[in-house]
Order: C-alpha cells, then structure tokens, then sequence
C-alpha cells in the first residue's frame, strides 16, 4: 500500500470519527423575555459604544453645565426605551469625567445636548455548515448625532457624528466543539 | 486485485470536492431579528432614520430668522408613538436652527404630521428538491410626511408632502455564502 494509501484510509477514519459527531448538536438559545436581553446582544452594541467615544471632541462641554436628551428608534412600552436609558447614563459618566457637570434641572444647563441614535442596537446572523460548522454572529452598530444648543439662545455651539461597529461570533465544529469566541 | 482506495489525485481532489458540496447543500445562513426580545435591530433603525433625513433634505422652506411652534404627531411605533415624535422633533429642531429659525411659541407653527412609518420584512427562500440554493431577506421602510406651516392667524404658508420607500436586502447563497447586500 503506497502512502497515498494510507492517507485515504487515515482521512475515512477521521471521517467516521467525525460521522459520531453527527448527531451532536450545540445552539444558542435565549428564551426571552424571561431571560432578558442576552449577554452577547448587550456587550457588542457596548463595545461598539466605547469605540465611538473614542473620537468624541469633550472641549465644548469642559467647565460648563450639561444637559443631556437622548433620541432613539428603538420600541420601548414607556416614555424611555432601554436604549435611551443607558445612552443617557454613559453619556453622563463620560462627560463628567472629562471635566463637564451635569445638571438636574434643564432650566439650570449652560449647554443643552441633545443626542440622536440613528443606530444603537445589533444584528444577528446564524450559520449552519452542517455537519461541520455552525456560527453565531452578533454586530453591534452605533451611529449617533450629537448636537450641543447654548441655552437661552439656541445656537449650535457644536455637531458631531460619532459611528462604530464591533462584531462578535461564537464558532461551533461538528456542533458540539466550542465556542470559539472571536471578538473583531 | 487493485487498491480501491487507489485513486489520480484529480480523483481524489473531485471527491473532496464533493465531500465540500454536499455539507454546502444542507448550510444554513438566516438573519436573526427576533424584536423585541433582542432590542430593535440594528438594520431597522438604520433604514428607519436614513429615509427620515433623506426626506427633510428634500424640504423646500426657510425658516431664517421666524420663530417656530414646532408640533409633531406620530402614530407608528412601538407599543406607542412617543420616541418616535421625540426623534422627529429633535431633527426638526436641528434642521430650523442651522436655517436661522428659532424654537418656541411666535410668529409661525409648524406641524408635521407623520402618518405612515414603520416596516416590513419579506423572506425568500429558492430550494431545488429541498436542496437551499438561495435565501434573501428585504428589509423595506415605508415613510409618509406631511408638513403645514401656518401663520398665527391660522393661515397656510407652506405646504408639503413627501413619501420615501427604501429597502435593503441580505442575500446567501447555498445559505452560507453571504451576505450579499
């Protein structure tokens, strides 16, 4: 038997090794509502938050009183939808930390912001290379405006675009071996 | 008696070729949007907000230096239609102030009257003997405007309407390759 052979006999072996993976299967599986948001669906629209900021211009806020209204698309059974909720609070930590105060009267603001996301929210894409590979892909988008009024005046004393993505998958072989997590 | 395990490398290649096919033929690539369990998706908001600011940009009126009421009414939405007046007023607030309007009550009011806006997803899927060959999902908004703008007195100063529908598509081939915009 040549070495040719042997690979062959080598590869169908591996091969019905891998045919007892067959019947295995690994899937994600969220049961909201009771399970809330997932953990994946919460930390990548996070992460791509904390890149966005990251080109974010602080000097029109330093030293100044701020408030802060933030404008989503997302659904929401109140007057406030989660997104809007959490935007305001990062938006807040950020800008104290970088030298601006937050007020809690409007009435009382030097600077009025206000904040629109087009896009704060993920994506999610499934896979299946049966019987080899399954993936599971969540993208994290945030496009923001932020527009900065003077109070009592109105002007625009600043704009600025804020847009980011982080991507995150969770790879499955032979659904049952992983995850492998990748974060890009 | 000949090795059956014997085989030209051509040969061999073309069976692991085939090997690749079949475990491409039974893939599967779906897009996941499972509201509002997951948040709204990413993509809605994305076509939602671009057909909203590609509307105003097409808005044919200055403002420069009156005084506007801003009024918007809304009845799409989530549940309730309160973000979604927010949102449109923020942007009205914005477009006004860089024309040299101001905000407040004064000489004019400006109602926008959003009476359609909202989405709808259309899944394709092309199987040959339940063989998946191509799937596609279109993601389609639909956004109908209508803007007075009157004088204290009550009288029409302008008047506009606008429609805008857009859509964006994820395609898969084999349901795994993909996605194809």
């Amino acid at each position: 038997m040549d070495s040719m052979g042997i690979r062959m006999r080598t590869m169908v072996g591996l091969l019905i090794l891998g045919m007892l993976f067959l019947p295995a299967c690994a899937t994600k599986r969220y049961w909201g509502p009771s399970m809330g948001r997932a953990a994946d669906s919460q930390f990548t629209p996070v992460e791509a938050l904390e890149k966005a900021f990251r080109s974010l211009s602080y000097e029109p806020y330093r030293g100044k009183s701020v408030w802060i209204d933030v404008f989503t698309l997302t659904d929401r059974f109140g007057e406030e939808s989660p997104e809007e909720r959490f935007l305001r609070a990062w938006m807040k930590e950020k800008l104290v930390a970088q030298g601006a105060r937050i007020t809690a009267q409007r009435e009382s603001a030097e600077v009025l912001l206000d904040v629109k996301a087009r896009v704060f929210g993920i994506h999610q894409t499934r896979r299946d290379f049966i019987p080899l590979l399954y993936w599971e892909g969540t993208d994290g988008l945030v496009d923001l405006r932020l527009t900065a009024y003077a109070k009592g005046s109105m002007e625009i004393i600043h704009t600025q675009d804020l847009q980011a993505e982080a991507r995150y998958r969770e790879y499955y072989i032979f659904y049952i071996i992983g995850p492998i997590k990748r974060f890009h | 008696m000949d090795d059956p395990w014997k085989g030209s490398p051509r040969r061999i290649l073309r069976g692991h070729f085939a090997i690749l096919l079949l475990g491409m033929l039974s893939a599967c690539a779906t897009v996941d949007y499972l509201p509002p369990r997951q948040g709204t998706s990413a993509d809605l908001q994305r076509i939602l907000s671009q057909s909203l600011e590609f509307q105003m940009a097409r808005l044919a009126w200055e403002p420069q230096g009156r005084t506007v009421d801003l009024q918007v009414r809304a009845w799409g939405g989530f549940q309730q239609p309160l973000g979604l007046e927010k949102y449109i007023r923020s942007l009205f607030q914005e477009w006004l102030i860089q024309r040299g309007g101001k905000i407040g009550a004064g000489d004019l009011q400006m109602t926008v009257l959003v009476s359609a806006f909202g989405s709808g997803v259309t899944r394709r899927d092309l199987s040959f003997r339940n063989i998946p060959l191509y799937y596609s999902e279109d993601l389609d908004a639909a956004l109908e405007m209508a803007i007075w703008v009157r004088d204290r007195d009550g009288g029409l100063l302008h008047f506009w309407k606008g429609q805008q529908k857009s859509d964006t598509t994820d395609a898969f081939l084999m349901r795994f390759l993909g996605p194809l915009h």
